[in-house]
C-alpha cells in the first residue's frame, strides 16, 4: 500500500499535504467473465457475517429437511406390495397394513431417539459427530460414509422416482427418464447453490402441497372406505404383476423370509429421519428445540401419510406394475378421486405434488451432505475444499460433487427406482445403529439428569435399526446390498489414507514452523534472468531485475541453437545496460530445463547462496494462443524449484491489448 | 455508509459531528466513522505500534496506536468512531492514538 506507492505521486502531494486513502482501489479492475456469469446465475456474494441471517425458519426447515422423509410415503407402500404380491398374491393386501404399522413403531423410536441427539448435539449434530464424541474418529467415518454414500443415493433413488411419477402420468416421456432425472438433478443443486434461505424459499411450496394433496387424497379415501362406496382396482390389467398364491409351495420359514424381505424394503419409509440432526446448525435460535419440534411434526406427518396410503391400497387392491408405472400412489389417486372432471383434476395435482415431492426428496441431501463432507473434511479426512464456503455461503463444493455423483449413478442404474432402494436402506440404518449406540453410550458416560430414560429409548433406537440393518443387509444382499457392503470400506479406506496424507504434510509444515522464521538468512543473493530471445517480454523482465539489488545480478541464456546465441550476443553488446552480463551456457542436447538447472545448481551449491531465478512470463489472452507456443518457461520453473534456496520469480508481460486484469 | 449522511445533519464544528473522511482536514481534529479495512501489527523485535486503515464510502484514514502491540476491539470489519488530531504517515492522513468508541456489537 503505502510503502510501494510511487515517489512520482507522493511528491507533488507534499505541498497540498497527505491525503486521505482511496475508499475505492485505485486502479478499475475488471472482474472476469467467470465471475460476472456466476453473480448474474446466483446473485451477488453473501458475506460471511449474513451466516447468521441464513438460517432456516420451522416451516422453511420443515420443507427443506422433510422432503426426503415425506416423499417415502410416495412409495414405501408399493415397495411393500412388489415384495409380497408375486410370492404370496393376495394375502400381500392383508399383510401391506401390519408391516406399515410395524415400520411405524421403528420411525416412533427413531424419532425419539433423535430427539435426544438433537438435544445432546445441538450445535453440529448428526451420525458423525455423535459417533466421533463416543466411538472415536474411525468409527465416525462407517458413520459418515454410509450417510454419504445414503445421501447420493436418495439424491438419485428420489429423482428417478419423480421421474417415474411423470412418466405414470405421461407416458410417452417413459422414454427420456434419464435425461429428464439428470435435468432435475441440475435444477437442485442450481437452487441450493443459491444459498440456504434461497433454495428453501424455492423448495418450500412443493412440499406443503404434497402434503395437502396427501390430506385430500386419504381424507377422501376414508371417507370413501367408511361409506363402502370405494373402488377395487382391476386385477388382470396388462403390465400388471403376476399374483403369486399363498399355497404355491410356500413353507413357514420362507414365508417368514419374505415378509422381512419385504419389511426391509418398506425400511426405504424411515429414512431421511437423520436429516434434521445433521442439520441443527441450519436452524434459527434456539436451535435444537425448533429442531426437535420439526422433527416430530415430520414423523408424525410421515406415519399419517405412510399408514393411510397403505390402509388404502390395501382395501382397493392395488397391485404394482410390473415395470414401475403406473405407481401404486397414482392408482390409488385415480380411483378415489374417480373418473369425473374434478376427480381428474384432482389426480394430476395429486400426481404432479408427488414427482414434485419425490424430486424435492433429494433437495434433503442437498441440504445434508455438504455439511457432512466439511465435517469429514475438517477431520482431515476428505479434502480440503469442501470446508470452504462458496459465493452464496453454501458448502459449493460438496453440493457439486454431490450432484456429480448422483448424476453418474441415474446414467448407471438407467434411473430405474427399484435397482437403488435396497442399496439405499443399509447406509441409512448403518448411520442409525452408530449414532444411537453414540448416543446410549453418551447417556452412560455423562449421566445427565434423566440418562437412564435416554439410554433407554437410545438403546432401544440401536437395537432396532441393527436389526432392520440385518434383515436389510440379509434378505437384500442379492439385490445389491452387497454393493453397500463391498463400497463403504473402500471408502473408508480411501479416507483414512486420505488423512494420512494430511497429517504427514501438516507434520512437515508446522513442525517447528516457529523456529524455522527467525532462521539466519543466507548471506548472498543472486539474480539470474534466463533470456531466450531479446523482446518486449525479456525487457520487461530485465526491468524489473535492474530495481533489485542482489550481490550478482547476470542474464543467462541457455544455447540450444549455438548461431542464435551468437546473435543475441552481438544484440547484448549494443545495449546500455550497465549492471547486467549476458551468460551464454552451451546445450548440446538442447535439454534447456536440464541446462538451467545446472546453471542454479552450481550457484547454490555453497550452501550460503540464495538464487532468484527470473522468468519473463507471457500471458495469452486465450485459451488456444497458449497452445500456440511451448511451455519451456513452465518447464525451466519446475526443475529448477527442485532445488533448495532456488527462488523463481514470473515477469508477466501481457499479450493482446493491455488489459490490467485477466479475462479468461 | 453513515458518515457522510451523518455529517449532513450534524452542525459542522460542533464536537459530535461526524465528518466524512474524505473530507478530513490536515492539522484539524476530526471525528470519523468507519469500518476497519486493513490492520498492521508488528513483530516483537519491532516499536510496539498497531495500525489500522478505517474507511467509510468518501476515504480511509490510518489511524495509529503506538505504544500498543494489541487494541481490545480492534479487528477486521469492526466499525468505529474514531477522534483526534489528523497529522499524517506514509503521504497518508492519519490520526495518532485517536480516541475510539466501538460502534454495534
Amino acid at each position: 500500500m503505502t510503502a510501494t506507492a510511487p515517489r512520482t505521486e507522493v511528491e507533488p502531494q507534499e505541498a497540498l499535504g497527505p491525503r486521505p486513502f482511496p475508499a475505492h482501489a485505485p486502479v478499475e479492475l475488471p472482474e472476469s467473465r467467470r465471475y460476472r456469469l456466476k453473480k448474474r446465475l446466483l446473485g451477488p456474494p453473501l458475506d460471511t457475517d449474513r451466516l447468521e441471517h441464513e438460517r432456516l425458519g420451522k416451516p422453511t426447515a420443515l420443507a427443506v429437511f422433510a422432503s426426503d422423509n415425506l416423499s417415502s410415503s410416495a412409495y414405501a407402500s408399493e415397495e411393500i406390495l412388489r415384495v409380497l404380491i408375486p410370492i404370496v398374491g393376495v394375502a400381500a393386501f392383508s399383510l401391506l397394513v401390519p408391516l406399515t404399522g410395524a415400520l411405524l413403531v421403528v420411525l416412533g423410536f427413531l424419532i425419539l431417539s433423535y430427539r435426544e441427539t438433537i438435544k445432546a448435539y445441538p450445535t453440529a449434530g448428526g451420525a458423525y459427530m455423535v459417533t466421533r464424541d463416543n466411538f472415536g474418529l474411525l468409527p465416525a467415518q462407517v458413520a459418515g460414509v454410509a450417510l454419504l454414500t445414503d445421501y447420493v443415493l436418495t439424491v438419485a433413488v428420489s429423482v428417478a422416482a419423480g421421474t417415474a411419477a411423470l412418466a405414470s402420468a405421461f407416458p410417452s416421456v417413459s422414454a427420456y427418464e434419464v435425461p429428464i432425472s439428470v435435468a432435475f438433478i441440475i435444477v437442485i443443486a442450481f437452487g441450493n447453490l443459491k444459498g440456504v434461505r434461497e433454495s428453501g424459499r424455492i423448495f418450500a411450496v412443493p412440499t406443503y402441497f404434497f402434503m395437502a394433496m396427501m390430506a385430500l387424497l386419504i381424507g377422501v379415501g376414508v371417507y370413501g372406505m367408511i361409506n363402502g362406496n370405494l373402488a377395487t382396482a382391476p386385477q388382470h390389467a396388462p403390465g400388471l404383476m403376476k399374483f403369486g398364491s399363498a399355497g404355491d409351495g410356500i413353507f413357514y420359514g420362507a414365508a417368514i423370509f419374505v415378509i422381512l424381505k419385504a419389511f426391509a424394503s418398506g425400511g426405504a419409509a424411515v429414512t431421511g429421519v437423520e436429516a434434521i440432526s445433521n442439520g441443527v446448525p441450519a436452524f434459527k435460535k434456539p436451535e435444537w428445540k425448533n429442531a426437535r419440534s420439526t422433527l416430530v411434526v415430520m414423523g408424525c406427518s410421515l406415519g399419517a401419510m405412510f399408514l393411510g396410503l397403505s390402509i388404502l391400497a390395501a382395501h382397493m387392491k392395488v397391485a404394482p406394475y410390473q415395470d414401475g408405472t403406473p405407481t401404486v400412489i397414482s392408482e390409488v389417486g385415480r380411483l378415489t378421486f374417480g373418473g369425473g372432471s374434478l376427480g381428474n383434476v384432482l389426480y394430476y395435482a395429486l400426481q404432479a405434488a408427488t414427482m414434485l415431492i419425490l424430486v424435492l426428496a433429494a433437495n434433503t441431501s442437498f441440504a445434508d451432505f455438504p455439511r457432512l463432507a466439511s465435517f469429514h473434511a475438517g477431520d482431515n479426512f476428505m479434502p480440503k475444499q469442501l470446508t470452504k464456503r462458496g459465493h452464496r455461503l453454501v458448502f459449493s463444493n460438496g453440493i457439486i460433487a454431490l450432484s456429480v455423483a448422483a448424476i453418474l449413478l441415474v446414467i448407471v442404474t438407467r434411473a430405474k427406482v427399484d435397482r437403488l432402494i435396497p442399496l439405499y436402506a443399509i447406509g441409512v440404518f448403518t448411520s442409525f445403529t452408530l449414532s444411537q449406540a453414540g448416543m446410549a453410550k453418551h447417556h452412560w458416560t455423562l449421566r445427565e439428569p434423566h440418562w437412564r430414560r435416554g439410554m433407554a429409548i437410545n438403546g432401544i433406537g440401536a437395537v432396532l435399526s441393527f436389526v432392520v440393518l440385518i434383515v436389510v443387509g440379509i434378505t437384500k444382499f442379492t439385490h445389491g446390498a452387497w454393493a453397500i457392503i463391498v463400497i463403504v470400506p473402500i471408502l473408508v479406506a480411501l479416507l483414512v489414507r486420505l488423512n494420512r496424507q494430511y497429517v504427514a504434510e501438516a507434520h512437515q509444515l508446522e513442525d517447528e514452523a516457529h523456529a524455522a522464521v527467525s532462521a539466519p538468512i543466507l548471506s548472498r543473493h543472486v539474480v539470474l534472468v534466463f533470456v531466450a530471445r531479446l523482446d518486449q517480454s525479456t525487457a520487461r523482465a530485465i526491468q524489473y531485475a535492474r530495481t533489485l539489488v542482489p550481490d550478482e545480478m547476470r542474464a543467462v541464456h541457455i544455447a540450444w541453437d549455438r548461431h542464435a546465441a551468437e546473435e543475441l550476443a552481438d544484440r547484448w553488446r549494443t545495449l546500455g545496460l550497465s549492471r547486467i552480463a549476458l551468460e551464454l551456457v552451451d546445450c548440446p542436447d538442447r535439454r534447456v530445463a536440464r541446462a538451467a538447472l545446472d546453471v542454479v545448481a552450481r550457484e547454490v551449491g555453497d550452501a550460503k547462496t540464495e538464487v532468484t531465478v527470473l522468468l519473463p512470463h507471457r500471458l495469452y489472452r486465450r485459451f488456444w494462443h497458449r497452445l500456440l507456443h511451448d511451455n519451456t518457461g513452465d518447464e525451466i520453473a519446475a526443475a529448477v524449484t527442485r532445488l533448495e534456496h532456488a527462488n523463481v520469480t514470473m515477469v508477466p508481460f501481457q499479450m493482446g491489448e493491455p488489459v490490467p486484469a485477466s479475462d479468461s | 455508509m453513515i458518515g457522510a449522511a451523518a455529517a449532513e445533519r450534524a452542525p459542522s464544528g460542533s464536537p459530535d459531528a461526524i465528518e466524512p473522511i474524505g473530507d478530513v482536514g490536515w492539522r484539524t481534529r476530526a471525528r470519523i466513522r468507519g469500518s476497519i479495512r486493513s490492520m498492521r501489527v508488528q513483530p516483537w523485535a519491532c516499536v510496539a505500534s498497531l495500525e489500522c486503515v478505517v474507511v467509510d464510502d468518501s476515504g480511509g484514514i490510518l489511524l495509529v496506536f503506538l505504544g500498543r502491540r494489541k487494541v481490545a476491539g480492534i479487528e477486521l470489519g469492526r466499525e468505529l468512531i474514531a477522534e483526534g488530531m489528523v497529522g499524517q504517515s506514509r503521504g497518508y492522513l492519519a490520526i495518532l492514538n485517536p480516541d475510539i468508541e466501538l460502534v454495534g456489537s
